[in-house]
């Protein structure tokens, strides 16, 4: 059961890491990683950007059109299928994405993780960790 | 097929330069205008210039018809790869390839030059590993285009035709084409996503892979040709290539390769 509690305890600090990224840093961690993929893969299509990412569809959505909305992408139709949609980055977006790779390389610098500790409970202290480091880091 | 410096096009275009793509060409008719005579085709010196100027932001690979060694002959710089035979020559996995393409090159060629000793107009280009066989010069282009049709489908064994402007290939079959050679190279550098412009028939070998993250672009308006956007002629290379250094200049990034 020990373990099961510190699995619930992490679900739930990554829920604030997530919030905390969002409100000091524009970006939350889930519209982080979506664009991010974007990025690398440009063109790529939802149901692809789906399993590249491991996102479920129905997640995946709201997140595109949030990203859309601030315009970081562009949703553009496939020449050759136009029922298809193309995904890209857009300047903003890159710029946006770009900035917040600093700010987490700079968050992940000489994190303290103990040898032997367990690994759920550590994980969820390098959580606890990032989460108050994003803090301290406000945009 | 849409144009490419139309706004959706231009964000595309833009979009690949922010992944760090590889840049990928064909020469004749996409980096250099087709000219009269073959042996007379070079990229303009402002062309030459964008693109030294890109390969300091980007990985550039030429993919041509030509034979490696007449390519590297006409390429300002010395590029990431130069592939020639369509996507043979060059391509490391592709030694074995070669010898393959190579016999089967000489046997069509010792069939076809006395067949058209005496067909004005026509001249046998013999790259090694494939056989180019240009008509530019003849009078009744159509004629003779049928005529090359036929000695080529009676060929053994039996070549793979790829038609281009007033020249009829031949091709090893089964060999690697541009598509193939354009793939590889993506695995060798790492690149996730490529840009890939050309002009030709051999060219839809790459138009057609139909991988998201590849930027299919054709010099020439064709609604048969599966590429995704096109520029409306040769010259329209060079916009393309200065509009790829602005947007470089712009997010400031130099090549990771």
């Amino acid at each position: 059961m020990h373990h099961i509690e510190l699995l619930v305890r992490l679900s739930v600090e990554l829920h604030n890491l997530n919030a905390q990224a969002q409100r000091h840093h524009e970006l939350s961690l889930v519209q982080w990683l979506v664009l991010r993929k974007i990025l690398a893969s440009p063109g790529i299509s939802a149901s692809s950007l789906a399993l590249l990412s491991g996102i479920h569809p129905s997640t995946l959505t709201p997140t595109l059109q949030r990203l859309e909305g601030s315009e970081w992408i562009f949703m553009l139709e496939r020449p050759s299928d136009l029922r298809q949609k193309m995904l890209i980055i857009s300047q903003k977006g890159y710029r946006v994405c770009v900035k917040f790779e600093k700010t987490l390389r700079g968050v992940l610098k000489n994190l303290d993780v103990k040898d032997g500790e367990d690994p759920i409970d550590a994980t969820r202290h390098l959580t606890v960790t990032l989460a108050q480091r994003l803090q301290d880091t406000k945009a | 097929m849409k144009y490419l410096f139309d706004d959706e096009g231009l964000r595309m275009l833009e979009a690949f330069c922010y992944s760090d793509a590889l840049f990928s060409f064909d020469f004749d008719g996409t980096l250099a205008p087709i000219v009269p005579n073959p042996d007379d085709a070079r990229a303009s010196p402002k062309t030459d210039d964008y693109l030294r100027a890109l390969h300091e932001n980007a990985s550039i690979v030429v993919i041509s018809g030509r034979s490696r060694p007449d390519l590297l002959t006409r390429l300002p710089f010395k590029v990431d790869f130069a592939i020639g035979n369509h996507g043979l020559e060059g391509l490391p996995s592709s030694t074995g390839s070669l010898e393959i393409a190579a016999d089967m090159t000489r046997q069509w060629y010792e069939k076809l030059k006395p067949a058209l000793a005496k067909t004005t107009g026509v001249v046998i280009e013999n790259k090694s590993f494939s056989l180019a066989v240009h008509y530019r010069q003849a009078t009744d282009k159509r004629k003779i285009k049928l005529k090359l049709l036929e000695l080529a489908s009676s060929l053994v064994p039996a070549p793979r035709i790829l038609l281009g402007k007033y020249v009829v290939n031949l091709v090893a079959s089964g060999a690697p084409h541009k598509g193939v050679a354009l793939l590889e190279l993506m695995l060798r550098t790492g690149k996730r996503s490529a840009v890939y412009v050309g002009d030709d028939e051999n060219d839809e070998d790459v138009f057609r892979l139909g991988e998201e993250s590849l930027l299919t672009i054709r010099v020439g308006e064709d609604e048969n040709s599966a590429a995704l956007y096109y520029l409306k002629n040769q010259a329209e290379i060079d916009r393309m290539l200065r509009h790829c250094l602005d947007t470089y200049k712009k997010i400031g990034r130099k090549r990771s390769l």
